[in-house]
């Protein structure tokens, strides 16, 4: 087989995936390509829905990959596909405010629309009609509007779906439209090689060091079983958030990049719940529908519609014994919200590797952090109130439970001193940052178009690129990166400079 | 990569102690079937399997830490153990909370106990029952 190629891709996922479909062309052009993916091609049958069979064969570490120390969990997948495998879906074009905020010369909000919106349609991006809305969703709709506050759809990228709420455990019929179902067959089709179960270990020059090795799941990879030294004009790292820092970090590159791993955000989410006192659909169909960003610009979070699975749902929850059992019991009375916090860029909260090249995340909470989540928490008590909960479960209330009959008092009740650190699950399935893109090789990584500082020959393509969080949902904004990465190597190419 | 084929990480008499807590944190595990308590049991024990063995031997020692703990009535455990879970002390608050995570996943993972709560998603027919507003499980 082939060890000389023209681009090396690492990683499949929202970046890696775009990268190698937007080059793809170059293919007809004589470019020879391949991505490089660590985790399997799933077949389709393999998406059981099993949540902790799908947990263990979907994501790293099961889906919780923890911090130092061990106050956050970050989930992200290992596939063909990457994290669009286990996403939800929906599909938010990032803000002016959050571009401009992240103040890059040359990255612009006018700049990102159209390729936003390019990939939208790309992926069938549409609002759900209503009568496919389920009832978890419309009491989250109606509780906002109660209150006055605004409730949005969101688009999301389905086709054919059939509402087995499972998303977040792989699609079981095809209908989520990841990269494994657009962007990566399309490359295929004209041209890139996607070499699975083949981890990339180490970059160097020009170079990389991989190995595939045999995975109990999915299709079996193009290549045997085997370490191989893989030469490139062009290297696009697209390993995701966690993992492109760690491994550029244990490659020791030629230059220095003290930014390196640096300004992790992740926007760090509570599930919270809530109990009718009467069974309602909320299970079944599309699990996230609605979405209130009210709050997004002065307190820094939002809430969204979620429906999780059983033990996740139950680890969601601080506590246990009969009163934990007893909200448990029926899992049709139970409501639930997301709320994600926008946190903050900041220098100490990065991404080393360990001895593997794996990733070791140092992330600390911050004061603004954990005040935006217990004030979610007082918000989302109220609109499950008046959305007709009887009981809510809120991490940082003086109680297990809050009682409809209290439901005045959420503000006094739900209060910083009960919001401990390590007694709940805070989890983010968001991380950004660590290759940040800007001007200053002091405070960031990569420039505009995703080039590595100093280095001609190695890109970055992948959330990591992210300078600061995006304040939303955000692998649409990924792809938009990742395609003005690709926009400047395919220029490069055909301005003969990479031939 | 597939945790079945790895040797079990927890000795007999650390399964016991993790089987005599969980009826403290999930209270219906002390009238579940053996057959529940070993899946329980084992599916713990897949999770730890994979994980480095600094990160087992913090929750072996864990166990045995609380062990003696179970040996007192249960109002006394659950007061206990409510003490520990809102410690000052964040690495007891940690330790406590991956206990938690640790039974539920092996307690709520299994298809029977969610049956058992009407958990029964559809794969094909979600949207199916949702427009014929049928309500999934017992009345
Ligand atoms: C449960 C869940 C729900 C989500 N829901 C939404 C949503 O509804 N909307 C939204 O906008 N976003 C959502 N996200 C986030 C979104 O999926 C991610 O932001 C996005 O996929 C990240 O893209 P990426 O390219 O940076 O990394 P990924 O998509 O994670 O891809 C990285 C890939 O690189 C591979 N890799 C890593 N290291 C190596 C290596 N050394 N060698 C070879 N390959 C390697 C990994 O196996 C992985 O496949 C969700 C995420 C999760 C986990
Ligand atoms: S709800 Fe729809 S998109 Fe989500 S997993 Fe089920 S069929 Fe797929």
């Amino acid at each position: 087989m082939d060890t000389e190629f023209d681009i090396l891709i690492i990683g499949s996922g929202a970046g890696g995936g775009t990268v190698a479909s937007a080059l793809s062309p170059l293919c007809a052009d004589g470019a020879r390509i391949a991505v490089l993916e660590w985790g399997p091609h799933f077949k389709d049958e393999e998406f059981t829905g099993g949540e902790l069979e799908m947990a263990q064969k979907l994501f790293f570490e099961s889906g919780a990959i923890t911090n130092r120390d061990q106050t956050l969990t970050v989930a992200c997948a290992r596939g063909y596909g990457g994290s669009t495998l286990a996403y939800t879906g929906t599909s938010i074009e990032v803000p002016q405010r959050s571009v401009d905020h992240w103040n890059v010369p040359g990255l612009t909000i006018a700049d990102l629309v159209p390729r936003m919106r390019h990939y939208k349609a790309q992926n069938n991006v549409h609002e759900l009609s209503d009568e496919d809305i389920n009832e978890n969703n419309q009491l989250f709709a109606a509780g906002c509007r109660a209150l006055g506050y605004s409730v949005k759809k969101f688009p999301v990228n389905i086709k054919g779906c059939k509402g087995s709420g499972m998303c977040n455990m792989g699609c079981p019929n095809g209908a989520k439209q990841g990269t494994n179902r657009v962007q990566l067959p399309a490359a295929e089709a004209a041209g890139v090689q996607v070499i699975t179960n083949c981890r990339v270990h180490r970059i160097l020059p020009h170079e990389v060091e991989a190995e595939v090795a045999p995975s109990p799941y999915g299709h079996p990879s193009a290549w045997p079983a085997g370490r191989y030294r893989l030469h490139a004009k062009v290297i696009v790292v697209a390993a995701g958030t966690m993992h492109s820092s760690a491994l550029m970090a244990h490659s020791r590159l030629p230059v220095s990049l003290p930014a390196l791993g640096r300004y992790f955000t992740c926007h760090p989410a509570l599930t919270l719940i809530a109990q009718h006192d009467h069974p309602f659909l909320n299970y079944y169909g599309f699990p996230k529908t609605y979405y209130c960003d009210d709050f997004e610009e002065q307190d820094d979070y939002i809430l969204e519609t979620c429906m999780y699975f059983p033990f996740t749902t139950a680890k969601s929850l601080a506590g246990f014994g009969a009163e934990h059992s007893a909200l448990m019991a029926d899992f049709r009375r139970l409501q639930m919200i997301l709320v994600l916090v926008s946190d903050q860029a900041e220098e100490g909260n990065r991404i080393t590797p360990d001895a593997d090249g794996n990733p070791v995340l140092h992330y600390t909470l911050s004061e603004r952090t954990l005040d935006a989540l217990v004030d979610s928490q007082r918000i989302a008590a109220k609109i499950f109130f008046a959305g007709g909960a009887a009981r809510v479960h809120a991490p940082a209330a003086d109680r297990f439970l809050i009682d409809k009959a209290d439901s005045d008092q959420v503000d006094q009740l739900i209060d910083r001193r009960h919001l401990k650190l390590g007694k709940i699950s805070i989890a983010s399935a968001h991380p950004m940052g660590g290759c940040r893109i800007g001007t200053d090789p002091k405070n960031s990584v990569t420039n505009d178009r995703g080039k590595v500082h100093g280095l001609d020959w190695l890109y970055v393509a992948d959330g990591s690129l992210f300078p600061g969080s995006s304040g939303v949902n955000p692998y649409v904004t990924i792809m938009a990166l990742a395609d003005r990465v690709a926009e400047g190597i395919r220029d490069r190419w055909r301005a003969g400079e990479l031939r | 990569m597939d945790a079945r084929q790895r040797r079990p990480v927890l000795k007999a008499w650390q399964r016991r102690i993790l089987v005599r807590l969980a009826t403290c944190i999930v209270p219906e595990t002390a009238t579940a079937s053996a057959q529940s308590i070993d899946a329980m049991v084992d599916a713990v024990d897949g999770q730890l399997q994979p994980r480095p063995r600094l990160q087992q031997i913090a929750f072996k020692l864990l166990l045995l830490g609380l062990g003696w703990m179970t040996l007192l009535p249960a109002g006394w455990q659950a007061s206990l153990l409510h003490l520990l879970e809102a410690f000052p002390i964040r690495l007891v608050r940690v330790g406590i909370w991956g206990l938690k995570t640790l039974i539920y996943l092996g307690y709520y993972g299994q298809e029977s106990v969610q049956q058992r709560i009407n958990y029964l998603p559809s794969k094909l027919e979600g949207n199916v029952l949702l427009h014929a507003r049928r309500l999934p499980g017992r009345a």
